[in-house]
């Protein structure tokens, strides 16, 4: 029964269209075979909201605006978009050929063995979606309820609403935003995955009809009257007066010049950046094996590739349009106070670009709308999360590289629950962590560091894939597609790789990207340094008591 | 033959122990069955167990052009030419490593089959007949000189004519229907499944195939000891998850999934609670559970990727001493 994977274009109605003539026909025969249980659609859509642009630009646009001053944010949004279609690529021929539940931890024990699989997938998808998982809260509550409230506080005269944001963006704030996104994503990803395909489809649309709602109100808007409004009300119910030059004078009084002119090495220098939100389209591969699509490259090209797209698109839009509107001097002043001097910071809420949109003009309704906009995508970045971290999980209990239990399906919603409750569980102590401490949030910036690790990784397993498993190479559909006689993929990855080592060496050498600290280098070593160790530890834990050789799992039997 | 792999596992498993490997669901990969029939030696295996549905469900056809080349449609709608030679070689390799059957024909048996589609479906029975016969070849002569069995059963969407090919065999071991014994255990096979939407070869309604289950039931000596090898996965357990579909076969909703397996099978493991209770039919069902005593598993299929999906389980004293499934 299931799915007849790979089934080529050629099979179809065939008999009929050629009764009595000599072409060629396939004949299918009556048998089992159905599709898989999610839409190619849904995995578009989870791709996109994986790379939740409005989330993730929103922290990457307040960094790469003054820590790489003269850059292009559109320009740089553009060039990492096609950058990152190459690993996109790589991953559209990895997933079409291991249409499997797992992603890079299955593409790469596969391929290389379990131990790099392990380490990396151990690494990227259960410690980065922990702490990922943890900062949420915080995001939560700075980036939308807080802002949110406090403008909608000002703009209504409501002090409870202002009293709510002021709580929302402390310690206990952050904490219970957490812990109510924990239990919200928890809830949803284990019902059934039925409900997480509906939800998902939901918040989605939703999220994006207030995305593009956003865009139309700034491309209606324009630079002079944009600065009457954010001027005018942030006077009449912030006290703060002539806030735009008031706010570019204190960043020069500081020590901040925002007068760059356009610097085509500083908008490369903000690829690592914009790459927070290029890089998740590739998600579908966790629940590869749940897709319906047979295997389809072109399917797979919409899926992975078309989301890249899309983010891509909407984002550089966004950054053109909000840089145009509020002026380059007054973004990369604010965020630049917002970082490096935040006592001279003067502006009520964070420079987080919903707050640039927000005042484009002087409605309530406006920060109502950026607040749905905010609320849909951050809504539905936790149980995106949740679903590929519970998927690695379950991949590594299956192969029994991780305690068994951890793998087990629980019988009424048919999702793996246990997976999910360790992520949540991990990710509430991270929280609570986030919250309550002052140095834990420095360790989750190289969360990106890790990620791209496992990306380069899987681009290198494709390039050694045809020497170390030729036959399986020859049988995949990454070995049809060629460019004068060379795998596209293997094209692809060469190209990915170098742009992977341009972004490592940047996050190594730019202190503004978070990573290039001893905390974000023992971090990282120290995560795959734990990675490691936890290999070997499952790994002579089978073998002492169970008598297994986990290196069985992975190792191909010659067929001949 | 990987020496590795053979050294590995000849230092892990214990003097007294059975091992097993099973395999299901291949459906015409010959790559897959290459594997399965290595495997005995890669794993250092005492017994290999074919689970069923183990014959393909597509014939791709080729046409002779009569020029040095011939026509198909599998990569494209509008037909491709292939060189005749090792390109011809090469892409029928790959068609049967997909789990498809090729058959050369010329240009007017092409024309006579399109005509006829009873003749196609005999061209097809006729192309998964010698396959069966060629693959039961390979095995016994891989198998020959070595200790390990073979045992082969079909699944449900096995056409009943492969039976015989199985029966004929000197070296392979017909599971289908009765009890095989394996040294001190008893290996209970059946590739009879519940309705399926496809109406395929061997199901039966859930009262029928209670019926052959009990018949075969009632041959165990000791049930605790016995291996159950049931194509259709027990009701409402992780082995059985697949999408829900409309009666056009469509999907009810994305990301709907629902029980699909056999309540019979369920109510006969936890009647007879054997050691062991392997399954197939759900590919992408992998996974293992308990009902009541008994350890149920599905190792899942990937035959169209040319991946051998098994379970390599050791058994020592009545019980499994340990399990792992592998992609090899």
């Amino acid at each position: 029964m299931s799915t007849v994977s790979g089934a080529p274009p050629g099979v179809g109605d065939k008999s009929a269209e050629g009764a009595g003539s000599e072409k060629p026909t396939i004949f299918l025969r009556k048998a089992s075979g159905v599709a898989k249980a999610f839409s190619p659609f849904d995995a578009y859509a989870y791709n996109v909201l994986a790379n939740n642009g409005i989330l993730l630009g929103a922290i990457a646009f307040l960094t790469a605006a003054w820590a790489m001053p003269g850059g292009n944010m559109a320009l740089a949004v553009v060039i990492t978009a096609v950058l990152t279609a190459f690993m996109a690529v790589v991953y559209v021929f990895l997933q079409a050929s291991f249409p499997r539940t797992g992603g890079d931890y299955i593409f790469q024990s596969r391929i290389l063995g379990g131990g790099p699989g392990f380490v990396l997938g151990f690494s990227t998808y259960v410690v980065a979606t922990i702490m990922w998982a943890g900062t949420l809260g915080w995001s939560m509550a700075n980036i939308v309820v807080s802002p949110g409230l406090s403008m909608l506080g000002a703009y209504t005269n409501n002090s409870t609403l202002q009293s709510i944001a002021t709580w929302s963006a402390g310690k206990w704030g952050m904490f219970v935003w957490g812990a109510v996104l924990l239990v919200w994503a928890t809830v949803i990803t284990t019902v059934s995955f039925k409900t997480y395909a509906r939800v998902q489809r939901v918040f989605f649309w939703l999220g994006s009809a207030a995305a593009v709602a956003m865009l139309i109100v700034l491309a209606f808007s324009n630079r002079l009257d944009y600065a009457a409004h954010f001027n005018s009300i942030m006077a009449t119910k912030f006290g703060v007066k002539d806030a735009v030059n008031s706010t570019i004078t204190a960043a020069k009084s500081a020590g901040y010049n925002p007068a760059h002119s356009f610097s085509f090495l500083a908008t490369l220098g903000m690829i690592p950046v914009m790459w927070f939100f290029t890089s998740s389209t590739v998600w579908s591969s966790g629940q590869a094996g749940e897709i319906r699509d047979r295997g389809s490259v072109r399917s797979k090209m919409w899926q992975i590739v078309g989301a890249l797209a899309t983010t891509g698109t909407v984002m550089a839009v966004f950054a053109y349009l909000v840089v145009d509107r509020a002026g380059g001097q007054l973004i990369s002043s604010s965020t630049w106070l917002y970082y490096n001097a935040p006592d001279s910071y003067k502006l009520p809420v964070s420079p987080f670009f919903g707050f640039f949109v927000a005042l484009a003009h002087s409605s309530s309704w406006l920060v109502i709308l950026v607040m749905v906009a905010f609320g849909a995508w951050f809504l539905m970045a936790l149980p995106n999360n949740q679903v590929y971290g519970s998927r690695v999980l379950l991949a590594m209990a299956i192969d029994r590289a991780v305690p068994a239990w951890l793998g087990k399906i629980n019988n009424r919603s048919h999702t793996p629950l246990n997976a999910v409750l360790v992520i949540s569980g991990g990710g509430l102590v991270v929280n609570a962590l986030y919250s309550f401490t002052g140095w834990f949030w420095k360790l989750t910036l190289s969360i990106g560091l890790l990620m791209l690790l496992t990306y380069v990784t899987s681009c290198l397993a494709v390039l050694l894939w045809p020497r170390l498993h030729p036959e399986s190479f020859r049988a995949s559909p990454a070995s049809r597609y060629r460019i004068a006689g060379i795998p596209v993929a293997a094209v692809c990855a060469v190209i990915f790789i170098c742009v992977g080592l341009f972004i490592i060496e940047q996050y190594l050498t730019v202190k503004a990207l978070g990573v290039a600290s001893s905390v974000g280098y023992a971090f990282v070593g120290g995560t795959l340094a734990l990675g490691v160790i936890l290999y070997f530890v499952f790994k002579s834990y089978r073998r002492r008591k169970e008598s297994l050789d986990l290196n069985l799992v992975y190792k191909e039997i010659p067929p001949e | 033959m990987n020496h590795r792999g053979s050294a590995a596992c000849a230092k892990l498993k214990g003097v007294n122990t059975l091992r097993l490997c099973f395999a299901t669901d291949i459906h015409g990969s010959d790559v897959c069955f290459r594997k399965f029939v290595n495997a005995g030696k890669f794993y250092q295996a005492d017994v290999l167990i074919l689970g069923g549905d183990t014959t393909g469900k597509m014939l791709v056809f080729l046409v002779d052009q009569e020029d040095g080349t011939f026509l198909t449609t599998y990569n494209t709608e509008q037909g491709e030419l292939i060189r005749e030679g090792s390109d011809l070689d090469e892409f029928e390799k790959q068609v049967h490593n997909a789990g498809y059957y090729t058959l050369r024909v010329s240009k007017s048996r092409m024309r006579e089959l399109n005509a006829n589609q009873t003749s196609i479906e005999r061209a097809f029975m006729e192309v998964m007949l010698e396959t069966t016969q060629r693959w039961m070849d390979l095995a016994e002569e891989r198998l020959q000189g070595t200790d390990i069995r073979c045992v082969i059963a079909p699944g449900n969407d096995d056409h009943l004519e492969i039976d015989e090919v199985i029966k004929v065999s000197k070296r392979i071991e017909y599971g289908e229907g009765r009890i095989v014994r394996l040294g001190d255990y008893e290996l209970l096979s059946c590739g009879w499944t519940n309705p399926t939407p496809w109406d395929t070869p061997r199901e039966c309604s859930e009262d029928a195939l209670a019926e052959r289950l009990e018949a075969l039931g009632q041959l165990l000596q000791n049930p605790r000891n016995a291996i159950f090898n049931l194509h259709a996965p027990p009701y409402n357990t992780c082995l059985d998850d697949a999408p829900e579909l409309t009666e056009n076969l469509r999907m009810v909703a994305s990301g709907a999934t629902k029980a699909v397996g056999s309540t019979t099978v369920r109510d006969f493991i936890k009647k007879y609670q054997p050691m062991l209770s392997l399954h197939g039919h759900i590919h992408e069902a992998k996974g293992e559970c308990k009902v009541g005593r008994t350890t149920c598993i599905n190792p899942g299929s990937a035959y169209g990727e040319g991946v051998l999906q098994a379970f390599l389980a050791d058994i020592e004293h009545g019980s499994v001493r340990s399990h792992l499934m592998v992609t090899g």
